[in-house]
C-alpha cells in the first residue's frame, strides 16, 4: 500500500482511499444530478395533478410519471447507494477499494443506462410507469437501459463485497465491522437481490419488445419483478 | 461507542441492553405482530379483500362467453355508444371484462342475490376497484378471476381501474347498479 494513494481528510480525520473517493463523488454527484430531473418531473405532475391548473395532457403527464418514477426510484436511490457502499467499506475501514477499474465499469454501465432508459422515454413510446407491466409495450431501449444499469449496480455491489474481504485479509481492522458498514452490508444483500430479480425478468422482456419472444405471461412478471 | 468505528469492546453483544433500546425493540416487536395479525384478521371480518379463485383463459375464449351473456340477459343501452346494461339472473355467471379502456358490459344485479362474477383483461394489466365500497383486485389477460359476491348496498357502484394501462387509463370507468326490493 503506497502512501499516496491515500489522503486523511482535515475535517473529518477519515483516510480517504483516492481512487475510491473519485468514485463516491461522482456516483453521488449523478445521483443528486438525477435527483433534481426526477424532482422537475414530479413538480409539473403535481402541477398537471392539480385541479385549477392542470398543465399537461394525458399522454405528457404519463410520460413525466414514467420518468419521474424511474429515475426517483430506481436510478437515484442506486447511485446514491453505491456512493454509501464504497464510503462504508473503503473509507470507514481504511481499506482501499477492491478494484477501481471495475468501478469505473460500473459508474459508466450505470450512466450509460440511465441516458438510454431516459431517452427512450423522451422519445414517447415507454410510457409504462416504473413497473413496466407486460404486456404493455415500450421502447425496447426502455429495457435495455434498466438492463445495463442493473448489470453495472450489481457490479458496484460485488465490489462492496469485495473491499470487505480485502479489509478483513489486509487486517485494516480490528473486532467486528463498524455498525454503519453492517448497515451497509444488510442494504447491498438486499439491493443484489432486487437488482438481480428485476433485471431476471427484464432480460426475456427485451427480447419480447424486439419480438424474439412471443409471449410473456403478465402474472409471472408481476411476481419475478 | 461510535456508528462508524469497530465496536471498542471485542465481546460487544454481551454488554447490558439500554433500557431505551429494549422498549423500542419492544415496541417494534408488538407492531409487527399486530400487523402480521390484522392480515388474516381482515381478510376474514373485514369483508373487503374478496377470496377469488383465477383459472386460466385466452382473451378470444373470454370475449366469447362475455359475448353470450351479453347477448342473452341486455335489457337496454346507455349513452350514444349504445353501452349494453346486462341484468343476468340471480345465482349466474357473470361475465365482466376490462379493455383499452372501459369495462364492459355494464351490470344490473339485485340486492342480496348472489352471483360468480367472472372477471380478465382482453389485453393489458388491470385493476378493478368497485367504489365507494373500495373492493379492489388485478386482473391480468390470459386469467379468468372469479369472485362470489352479494351485493348489499343498493344504487349505483362505479368501478375504477386502479393499475395504469396506457394513456386512456384516466377514463376506464365501468358500473355496477344495484337494485332494491326485487
Amino acid at each position: 500500500m503506497s502512501a499516496e494513494l491515500f489522503r486523511t481528510c482535515p475535517e473529518s480525520g477519515l483516510q480517504f482511499h483516492k481512487p475510491a473517493e473519485t468514485l463516491m463523488r461522482l456516483n453521488a454527484v449523478v445521483a443528486v444530478v438525477i435527483l433534481l430531473v426526477g424532482g422537475v418531473a414530479a413538480l409539473l405532475v403535481t402541477l398537471t395533478r392539480w385541479p385549477a391548473v392542470h398543465l399537461l395532457p394525458a399522454d405528457r403527464f404519463y410520460q413525466l410519471l414514467t420518468m419521474h418514477g424511474v429515475n426517483m426510484l430506481i436510478f437515484f436511490i442506486i447511485f446514491f447507494e453505491i456512493a454509501v457502499l464504497y464510503f462504508c467499506s473503503s473509507t470507514l475501514l481504511r481499506c482501499r477499494l477492491a478494484t477501481p477499474r471495475i468501478g469505473w465499469l460500473a459508474f459508466a454501465l450505470m450512466l450509460i443506462g440511465v441516458i438510454v432508459n431516459n431517452s427512450a422515454v423522451l422519445n414517447g413510446d415507454a410510457s409504462v410507469m416504473m413497473t413496466s407491466y407486460v404486456p404493455m409495450p415500450a421502447n425496447p431501449n426502455f429495457y435495455l437501459g434498466l438492463i445495463l444499469f442493473a448489470v453495472g449496480a450489481l457490479l458496484g455491489c460485488f465490489m462492496f463485497l469485495g473491499t470487505l474481504v480485502i479489509a478483513k485479509e489486509e487486517k485494516t481492522y480490528e473486532g467486528s465491522i463498524p455498525l454503519v458498514t453492517f448497515g451497509a452490508l444488510t442494504a447491498c444483500i438486499i439491493a443484489v437481490f432486487t437488482i438481480a430479480s428485476g433485471a431476471i425478468i427484464l432480460i426475456p422482456t427485451y427480447l419480447w419488445s424486439l419480438g424474439y419472444i412471443n409471449h410473456i405471461d403478465a402474472a409471472m412478471y408481476r411476481l419475478v419483478w | 461507542m461510535s456508528a462508524i468505528q469497530p465496536p471498542a469492546e471485542s465481546i460487544w453483544w454481551k454488554q447490558p441492553l439500554d433500557k431505551v433500546e429494549g422498549t423500542w425493540i419492544g415496541i417494534a416487536l408488538v407492531w409487527s405482530l399486530f400487523m402480521f395479525f390484522m392480515m388474516p384478521f381482515w381478510h376474514i371480518y373485514g369483508k373487503q379483500n374478496l377470496s377469488n379463485e383465477a383459472y386460466r383463459t385466452t382473451p378470444q375464449a373470454y370475449l366469447a362467453k362475455t359475448q353470450a351473456m351479453v347477448d342473452e340477459y341486455t335489457v337496454r343501452t346507455e349513452t350514444a355508444a349504445k353501452l349494453p346494461v346486462v341484468r343476468p339472473p340471480p345465482g349466474s355467471d357473470v361475465y365482466l371484462l376490462g379493455r383499452l379502456w372501459q369495462w364492459w358490459p355494464l351490470l344490473e344485479l339485485q340486492k342480496g342475490q348472489t352471483y360468480r362474477l367472472h372477471i380478465s383483461s382482453m389485453d393489458w394489466q388491470h385493476g378493478f376497484s368497485l367504489q365507494p365500497v373500495n373492493i379492489n383486485t388485478q386482473i391480468l389477460p390470459g386469467y379468468e378471476m372469479v369472485l362470489t359476491i352479494t351485493p348489499d348496498t343498493g344504487g349505483e357502484q362505479t368501478i375504477i381501474c386502479n393499475e395504469y394501462c396506457g394513456l386512456g387509463h384516466h377514463n376506464m370507468v365501468g358500473k355496477i347498479y344495484v337494485e332494491e326490493g326485487m
